[in-house]
């Protein structure tokens, strides 16, 4: 029953050796590894660096067992493994705290916590967990109720959860996928010192993001990837900001991914296309997420809502789509109250970018016939879309590709392009430029700004408090379970990072 | 009076038997997330193999061992094909209930007529039989509620991807839990034979399958509550015949819709009423893993 | 050796026709070996029985129910509704069309209104089952798959009490059936090269495949439904009504079905007998003719045709060996379970590495 802690007691003892050599994946046409070879050293950070789409993540889960590779070999401390499922890479010590936690709901922190340890036997219970989990959760300051539900927990009590977990398994490789990009401020700390402590005990962390100075700040060792190569891996003190944009980037581009400046509109005069009026909007378990939500978009303007990931901005987005009931309140759209409004009606008049993109696409079918989805575009033609494709920049051979071979990226610009193409008078983004990097992100920024010059109205739910920030005409903030206007005229950034945490 | 009492509780008990026990099978493998409209045809195929081994090895119990073991075989194609083949597990379920049909009926009909050398007499037992399966239905909701071993099906059945991240199997799990329902689904369709209609004609056990799953919902895949509707339904199913007989005279074949009748009215009222509020499938139920599985 | 396994991209119609084939030949090979075993047949016997089936003219026969069954459910099957009650359907055709020939008509009724009245109501009949099961299904999200499975029993119960009972015909010595229906609303066959045909229903499954066809392929309703199958939450956003999809597929599913039951009886029964002479179990078949044809309603009278040589196998079969026609469902049960399964290399490619 204690065999495997002791194997990894073992292996978190000595300094650990990672090699990987000639890594390759593909999906389809697309490669999303090329040759990877990189060599990571217990006790140190080594940070994994790349635009969207270079590959980090398809990596991180390679070397966790979630994917299979294609070709390539995996060495431990001098002996090639097999990683060919997660327990296989478990047993060697790897785990992997993944971008959004990796928990299951229905089931309580402590069965979490038992299905993760494989040194508990079959017929153990969730007891046997409590008291070892308590006990290094009190160690290290993460405060967490062992007997609740997953689903009942906050976004940042989930990821304590996830540390927890890591804690337990005691791995001598720990593989974090972007940690921080929906974390506070004071949790992010809280996750630095975590690492630094495992960087102490002789472990290898992975970290992988593409914040550049988040790299500098927690980093020893950087390698960089650009589609799916390894660019360069040397030692934090080698590269300097400017060397590391230039490898990052194929095309030479700035740091600064917001480069364009929009001035503030005031639309107060003209008509509200959106009146959000004491909603209360439910979780997926029923339970209220945000309370009377009060809300209004203009004709001509955009009205950014920032929030913390798990806080209730995709479930807002969702209920002003008509997606989910409200328990309280009104919504109404061009005057007409949204739960009066046949789905058809709302999906019709309303463009939508959900958090999710890929629950809004048919990936088996051709790109023209996402295109279409929506009724209203039924009949679009083919000229106009492509018309729509080169403007939005999306890396589509024709409109007859299959939509499963288009990256990531390429995906949410054809998601944003469709919903734009439907010329709505409302368009909701949820998290719209989250999969994207700063040339595209510029594009669409851009693209939202024209829209509402037009007279479109805009709401952008977003995690990116420096999106919404920049785009928007006025600004909400989730705080506290509501939503609050922020003046934008005054130092926004700091109020807003103020509600927030 | 007691005596009728007591006959009519011990027909109820014997007849809910065999549904019980096909149902807490599926409940294990629906928990993991499979679907498995096999249990149909291995019902139809433990109640065919259970008699003709009993005729021929002379022992029921033996006779039962086979049963089990040929059960969870065929329908581990069926596990196989919707886990590590990632197949479409209706059609694979049926399919397996179908074929499982046709090898009943050709193992069967040689020995059509036959009478069983030894019985097993549950009737007379039907007390231990009732402590039995609630002590089953008990100790099923312990493991899947209460261990390790039951989180990690219910895991897989919720949320296969972070259940892999976890370092579970999902595939293997999968597997062994449409293995075991059924495994269970053919046992019950030998006790069938065996311990209630005592003879075996082409297409006996036919329906009970279906029943069987039916009742997962109607238990709310907990197998504390699979007992009730089975005793409902065995109930009615050994008792409604009696309607044939003056001064009733009602035709059989109305009468043999009635247990469908019944069952189509309790998901009905399942699903209705605000007893739907209880209705929980396992999240991922009937979809399946794939490890690759594109997030964006 | 090691296996790469790898999710494909494209999915090459070459393939499906490759691994449909491959399907039926390890079906018909297993099959074989098992009856081999089990009951002593020769393998020549079996190889004779498989050749019979594919040319034996009864093949026709079975072909029509099957097919116009098979049609009905490549629209649910493509939309992820899973129709298992085509039995059920069929046999509400057969019963309705059964009772308006004789209860309802005129005995002199003319045959250019009673025959099309007749489908119509047989049409209506199994659309009126099937919808039982898209109501509860689309209003009580009731699991379509038990509903309609349900209803298949129940239907057979009621199909049965009927000719046992207050439907058995006075002029048929006491066996259970009705009286024959009057002779001029019989579909009949007509020759060609000597080969008798049903003209009637053939041209009926070529209609209905050419309109399946239209709709899946070329309007915003065969778009509905094909999305809705692949990804309901990209459904549901668009507003796509899931209601609409689920009725109006299961609505002409059951109709087909239920023609296939009048078709039953006014060309091939003329009466009403008990439920499982009517249908040998046609409405569960049609669910592999279906899925062979990929929810291809023009390849669906292909697959129709291969499955009901498997019928005519069977039955040649039953003729050689004495075995009962329960044993044709190993065939049917064994290749749809291979062709799910070799479905796998339809969506992985498998590279092996020495
Ligand atoms: N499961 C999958 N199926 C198909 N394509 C995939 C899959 N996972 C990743 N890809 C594709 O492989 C490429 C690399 O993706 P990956 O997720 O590794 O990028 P990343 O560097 O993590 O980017 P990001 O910063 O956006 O997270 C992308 O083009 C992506 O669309
Ligand atoms: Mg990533």
């Amino acid at each position: 029953m204690f065999r495997n802690r002791e194997v990894i007691g073992l292996v978190g003892s000595t300094p650990t050796q990672l090699f990987i050599n000639g890594l390759s994946k593909r999906f389809g046409p697309i490669h999303a590894l090329k040759n990877v070879s990189i060599e990571f050293r217990g006790g140190e950070i080594h940070i994994i660096l790349g635009e969207n789409g270079a590959g980090k993540t398809t990596l991180a889960k390679i070397l966790s067992g979630i994917y299979r590779l294609d070709e390539g070999e995996i060495t431990i401390n001098g002996t090639p493994v097999k990683i060919r499922n997660t327990k296989d890479a478990l047993r060697n010590g790897i785990a992997i705290v993944s971008q959004y936690p990796k928990l299951i709901e229905e089931m309580t922190v402590a069965e979490n916590l038992l299905i993760a340890l494989d040194y508990y036997g079959p017929l153990t219970t969730p007891r046997s967990v409590i008291e070892r989990a308590v006990e290094l959760a009190d160690k290290y300051g993460l405060h967490i109720d062992m007997d609740k539900y997953i689903y009942s927990l906050s976004f940042s009590e989930r990821q304590r959860v996830e540390i927890l977990k890591a804690l337990l398994l005691n791995p001598s490789v720990l593989i974090l996928d972007e940690p921080t990009t929906l974390l506070t401020p004071n949790e992010k700390r809280g996750l630095y010192r975590f690492i630094e402590m495992l960087k102490q005990e002789g472990k290898i962390v992975i970290v992988i993001t593409h914040k550049i100075d988040e790299a500098l700040e927690i980093g020893d060792r950087i390698t960089i990837l650009r589609d799916g190569k390894v660019i360069v891996s040397l030692p934090k003190e080698k590269l300097t900001k400017d060397m590391i944009i230039k490898y990052m980037f194929s095309d030479g581009a700035e740091e600064n991914k917001y480069n364009q400046i929009f001035i503030r509109r005031d639309a107060s005069n003209r008509n509200a296309v959106l009146v959000v009026e004491g909603v209360d909007v439910i979780d997926d378990y029923g339970y209220i997420i945000l309370k009377n939500v009060n809300l209004k978009v203009f004709e001509g303007e955009i009205v950014g809502v920032a929030g913390i990931a798990g806080t209730g901005l995709k479930e807002l987005g969702e209920s002003i789509y008509g997606l989910r009931k409200i328990a309280r309140g009104q919504i109404v759209i061009n005057g007409r109250s949204v739960s009066y409004m046949k789905r058809e009606e709302i999906a019709n008049n309303v463009g939508f970018i959900p958090d999710n993109i890929v629950k809004t696409l048919v990936l088996e079918l051709e790109v023209e016939k996402n295109f279409r989805l929506k009724k209203s575009l039924w009949s679009i033609t083919l000229d106009a879309m492509e018309r729509y494709i080169n403007k939005f920049r999306i890396k589509a051979e024709s409109p007859n590709q299959n939509t499963g071979t288009l990256s990531g990226g390429n995906l949410q610009k054809l998601v944003v392009s469709r919903e734009v193409a439907l010329k709505p008078k409302l368009l909701i983004a949820t998290n719209p430029t989250k999969a994207l990097d700063h040339i595209s992100i510029n594009v669409i920024h851009g693209i939202f700004r024209e829209y509402a010059s037009n007279g479109g109205a805009v709401l952008i739910l977003s995690e990116d408090i420096d999106e919404v920030l920049r785009i928007s005409d006025r600004i909400y903030v989730i705080s506290n379970n509501t939503i609050k206007p922020v003046d934008s005229n005054k130092d926004a950034r700091k109020l807003m990072m103020e509600l927030l945490t | 009076m007691v005596g009728i009492a007591e006959e009519i509780i011990s027909r109820m008990v014997v007849a809910s038997t065999p549904l019980f026990l096909a149902t807490l099978g599926e409940i294990y493998t629906e928990r993991s997330g499979v679907i498995n409209l096999g249990v149909e045809g291995l019902f139809v195929l433990g109640a065919s193999i259970s008699f003709t081994a009993t005729i021929i090895t002379g022992d029921p119990y033996i006779a039962l061992l086979a049963t089990i073991v040929l059960g969870s075989v065929i329908g581990g194609i069926h596990g196989f094909v919707s886990t590590y083949l990632k197949g479409r597990e209706i059609l694979s379920g049926l399919a397996i209930t179908l074929f499982a049909y046709g090898l009943a009926s050709i193992l069967g009909r040689p020995f059509v007529g036959l009478s069983l050398p030894t019985r097993i007499n549950l009737a007379n037992n039907y007390i231990y039989l009732l402590i039995i399966n609630i002590l089953l239905a008990i100790l099923s909701w312990t493991i899947l509620f209460k261990l390790k071993i039951g989180a990690i099906i219910r895991a897989c059945g919720e949320d296969p991807s972070s259940a892999y991240v976890m370092g579970v199997d999902v595939d293997k799990v999968r597997l062994a839990t449409t293995m075991l329902g059924s495994g269970i689904a053919s046992l019950a369709g030998g006790i069938y034979t065996l311990g209630y209609i005592q003879v075996w004609t082409e297409g006996a056990g036919m329906g009970w399958g279906w029943i069987a799953i039916a009742n997962v919902i109607v238990s709310l895949w907990n197998p504390i509550l699979a007992p009730i509707f089975s005793l409902i339904y065995g109930g009615i199913n050994s008792m409604i015949w009696l309607l044939q007989l003056p001064p009733y005279n009602i035709s059989p074949y109305l009468l043999g819709t009635t247990p469908y009748l019944i069952t189509l009215i309790t998901l009905f009222i399942i699903v209705a009423t605000p007893i739907k509020k209880y209705v929980k499938p396992p999240a991922a139920l009937g979809i399946k893993f794939e490890r690759e599985e594109r997030t964006i | 050796m090691k296996l790469v396994v790898r999710r494909r991209f494209y999915k090459h119609t070459y393939l499906k026709i490759v691994l449909t084939v491959a399907a039926i030949g390890l079906t018909l090979l297993i099959s074989m070996v098992i009856l081999y075993l089990a009951s002593n047949i020769p393998p020549e016997d079996f190889i004779y029985a498989v050749y019979m089936g594919l040319i034996d003219p009864s093949t026709l026969r079975y072909l029509i129910p099957l097919t116009l069954c098979g049609l009905g459910l490549t629209l649910p099957y493509k939309a992820g509704i899973w129709n298992i009650g085509s039995e059920g359907q069929l046999l509400s055709g057969a019963i309705i069309a059964t009772y308006i020939a004789l209860y309802i008509y005129p005995t002199d009724i003319n045959p250019i209104i009673g025959i099309p009245l007749l489908l119509i109501a047989s049409f209506m009949a199994g659309a009126a089952t099937a919808l039982v099961a898209g109501f509860l299904k689309a209003r009580y999200n009731l699991n379509e798959i038990l509903s309609t499975l349900m209803l298949n029993y129940i239907i057979i119960g009621l199909g049965n009490y009927l000719v046992y009972g207050p439907w058995r015909g006075a002029t048929q010595y006491g066996y259970p059936r009705t009286d024959i229906i009057p002779s001029q609303l019989w579909i009949t066959n007509i020759e060609i090269l000597g080969i008798r045909i049903n003209m009637t229903l053939i041209i009926i499954i070529l209609a209905s495949a050419l309109a399946l066809n239209y709709i899946i392929k070329h309007t915003r309703f065969g778009y509905d439904i094909t999305v809705y199958g692949l990804n309901r939450d990209a459904a549901i956003y668009s507003g796509i009504s899931p209601e609409k999809v689920i009725i109006l597929t299961m609505l002409i599913s059951g109709g087909l079905a239920g023609l296939a039951g009048a078709g039953e009886v006014l060309a091939i029964h003329r009466q009403l007998i008990r439920v499982q002479d009517v249908s040998a179990g046609y409405g569960y078949m049609a669910i592999l003719v279906a899925w062979l044809s990929r929810m291809d309603p023009m390849a669906t009278i292909l697959s129709g045709y291969l499955v009901a040589a498997l019928i005519s196998t069977g039955y040649t079969l039953q003729i050689l060996a004495g075995l009962t026609i329960g044993a044709v469902n190993l065939f049917i049960g064994g290749l749809l379970v291979l062709a799910t399964a070799l479905d796998f290399l339809l969506e992985y490619e498998v590279e092996i590495r020495w």
